[in-house]
């Protein structure tokens, strides 16, 4: 379903590169052409900017080469600026007379130009400018116009309006070639980026195809692990992957050799019985039982060692303490009769990293021996060190075991084989249970006068 | 005592509740959850044996429902893993006491009779009532230290008024517990055997172990030694 799924998506987008590359190239000219659309206008407007300063000096020039004398304006022929000495410059000047509506004076470049109809005289107050663009057929002009005025002798004021036009076409021309410039830039970082960021994807997720290609060497069967440098990004899931790949292998060998075990310590049993079915006369039901006895620890024996998972770096935390107070309140209902007195002291903060069925079978064995074979009395304390080791004590009140018995009854693998019936098994489930985890078990006297038993997780 | 045995594999039911029939017991079988569950509900039983992996309904969530609804029998659970986890779950739910398949009889007889006793409120597995004693384990009764010939069925009765001792129990509860489902109730058995306990326990007529309460059956008067 997962595989129908993932082939249902675009080829490009099944790989973490294409995403990043179709990412990239989506995000590239969206953030080009924002950064060419700004440049654009920043350019425009300065552009703008400098011509209606350029046209304001001009308009100050001509105010101050004018003269005015016997009621009207008089400019010298020679203009500082030779543009607006020569015809068709593309820049010229045109002075109305407020009072009158015409013009008064033209420069020696407004010949044969003409001033497009739609353009309409500004009522300024004096000393005001006004900059701005007409659009027409011949082509766009900028224009700057401002208002002043002359005092004659008898103290009457002439006001008119200095007008300078300027063609659009050179403005045009450089806006033009600067986008023109602006784009081609433009698009050679954006397609440099883009190579430049392939190669970098390529770099940054090699590392993920490595892992990828030592996983299929592993699936293979040519790595037993995975073994690259990694960077510390992966570090981490490479370890959980190894200790998955090894806690995998453990319980294959542990499952095969427990099977082994099984078929041959089964066989012993078997054979007492068939013996003693075959024995002439009445069919001996005591050693029958005691062989099924036999059997049915085998099983049992067998069958948790199998069941009890090595640390799973996956594994959820369980608290210690709850799961014993969940034992004590079941093993109180068992041995109620014996009206056991249990103290509890451990930390809240204690936790067991691992399977809650094996942390179950931990307690519930110990607590089990204790409440049997304590005289009514069970302490349980535990101690959190500061490398998150947890150390558990279960002590009782009973007889205890002798010390040479203590190392006997922790022997892993062998006691199921050759214990009598009745007698437990669960030290040992318990020794192989903790051994899992990489743990430890001590077995003690207690101070209470029974048995002390201590593991560490 | 009425017990009910809830297990679905046949040959083991079969057997568990040939042997308990044996050794007296009333015996309702179910062999799945649903089964169980309506029979717990309906009859008012002394003890329940209950495997935990039952079809339709499973052991725990029987056991969990019947508490739920103020069913107070004590309950014996048969588990086939025998981990720890089943064990607690299952005490957890509301049962008494666990057995790990295969069990010995011997063993299944001990809790039994534990738990009966238990849910009656008595420790020991002798009672004794001045110069009465009675062997809850060996199913017998001794008088003046002389055990008396009981038959299966006076001894049961004597147990069940001994272990509701100061109760009046009618002789409906006392048929329904001595007695599986299809007897006659009206028969006048019971007070044949209470007749015959009174001799046997009573001869002089000093003593009078079990009275007659008008209108409401009979009661177990003698004070317990425990």
């Amino acid at each position: 379903m997962n595989k129908r799924s993932i082939c249902s998506r675009p080829l490009f987008t099944q790989s973490i590169m294409g995403r990043l590359l179709i990412a990239s190239l989506v995000l590239l000219p969206l953030f080009c052409g924002l950064l060419g659309f700004s440049l654009d206008r920043a350019f425009t407007q300065s552009l703008r900017s400098s011509l209606q300063t350029q046209l304001t000096l001009q308009v100050y020039t001509l105010i101050a080469a004018a003269d005015f004398d016997q009621q009207q304006l008089w400019f010298p022929e020679q203009l500082t600026d030779d543009r607006l000495n020569q015809p068709s410059s593309e820049l010229f000047a045109v002075v109305f007379s407020i009072n009158k509506g015409d013009p008064v004076w033209k420069s020696p470049s407004a010949i044969n130009q003409t001033i497009p109809e739609t353009w309409q005289r500004q009522n300024l107050k004096t000393g005001q400018s006004d900059f701005s663009e007409i659009n027409s057929v011949q082509g766009g002009l900028f224009y700057l116009q401002y208002n002043v005025f002359w005092e004659d002798d008898t103290g009457v004021e002439h006001p008119f309006q200095f007008v300078v036009f300027e063609s659009q076409k050179k403005t045009r021309k450089q806006i033009s070639s600067y986008r023109q410039s602006l784009w081609g830039w433009l698009t050679a970082i954006a397609l440099s980026v883009t190579i430049i960021q392939i190669l970098i994807l390529k770099w940054g997720l090699k590392p993920i195809h490595d892992v990828t290609r030592d996983l299929k060497h592993v699936q293979q069967g040519q790595f037993p692990r995975l073994d690259g440098s990694y960077p510390s990004e992966l570090k981490e899931m490479a370890d959980s992957i190894n200790t998955l790949l090894s806690n995998e292998v453990q319980q294959r060998t542990r499952y095969k050799n427990t099977m082994s075990d099984l078929a041959h310590s089964l066989k012993t049993p078997l054979a007492v019985m068939q013996g003693s079915l075959h024995k002439p006369g009445t069919i001996d039901t005591t050693e029958i039982n005691q062989q099924i006895n036999r059997i049915d620890q085998i099983i049992s024996y067998q069958l948790k060692r199998t069941i009890s998972a090595p640390a799973n770096p996956f594994s959820s935390a369980h608290s210690i303490k709850e799961n014993c107070e969940k034992v004590v309140s079941a093993l109180q209902k068992v041995y109620r009769e014996k009206n056991v007195n249990v103290t509890i002291d451990l930390s809240e903060k204690m936790t067991f990293m691992g399977d809650k069925g094996d942390l179950l079978e931990i307690l519930g064995n110990l607590l089990d021996n204790a409440f049997k074979y304590g005289e009514g009395e069970v302490h349980i304390s535990g101690k959190y060190s500061e490398s998150r080791e947890t150390s558990i004590c279960i002590e009782d009140n009973g007889h205890g075991i002798s010390e040479e018995n203590r190392r006997k009854v922790l022997q892993r693998g062998e006691r199921a084989d050759t214990s009598l019936p009745g007698q437990g098994i669960g030290l040992s489930v318990v020794t192989d249970i903790i051994s899992s985890y990489k743990g430890s078990i001590k077995l003690a006297k207690s101070p209470l006068g029974g048995l002390a038993v201590t593991f560490k997780l | 005592m009425r017990v009910l045995v809830v297990e679905d594999e046949d040959k083991l039911r079969g057997q568990l509740v040939e042997v308990l029939q044996q050794n007296q017991y009333v015996i309702d079988a179910a062999k799945d959850g649903k089964e169980a569950l309506y029979l717990g509900q309906e009859h008012n039983f002394d003890l329940a044996i209950v495997d935990l992996g039952l079809p339709k309904i499973n052991g725990i969530d029987v056991i969990k429902k019947w508490r739920e609804n103020d069913i107070a029998f004590p309950i014996l659970i048969l588990t086939a893993r025998g981990n720890w986890q089943d064990k607690v779950e299952g005490l957890d739910a509301g049962a008494d006491d666990y057995l790990v398949k295969p069990f010995h009889l011997e063993e299944l007889f001990a809790r039994v009779k534990a738990l009966l006793r238990r849910s009656t409120g008595h420790s020991k597995s002798s009672l004794v009532f001045g110069n009465i004693m009675l062997d809850l384990s060996a199913k017998q009764v001794h008088l003046n230290d002389q055990a008396v010939e009981l038959t299966a069925y006076e001894y049961n009765t004597l147990e069940y008024l001994a272990l509701h001792r100061g109760k009046a129990i009618s002789k409906t509860e006392l048929t329904e517990h001595l007695y599986s489902q299809d007897f006659d109730r009206d028969s006048n058995v019971i007070e044949v055997f209470v007749g015959r306990l009174r001799k046997k326990l009573d001869p002089n007529g000093d003593l009078k172990p079990i009275s007659t309460v008008r209108g409401q059956g009979y009661r177990f008067v003698l004070e317990n030694n425990e």
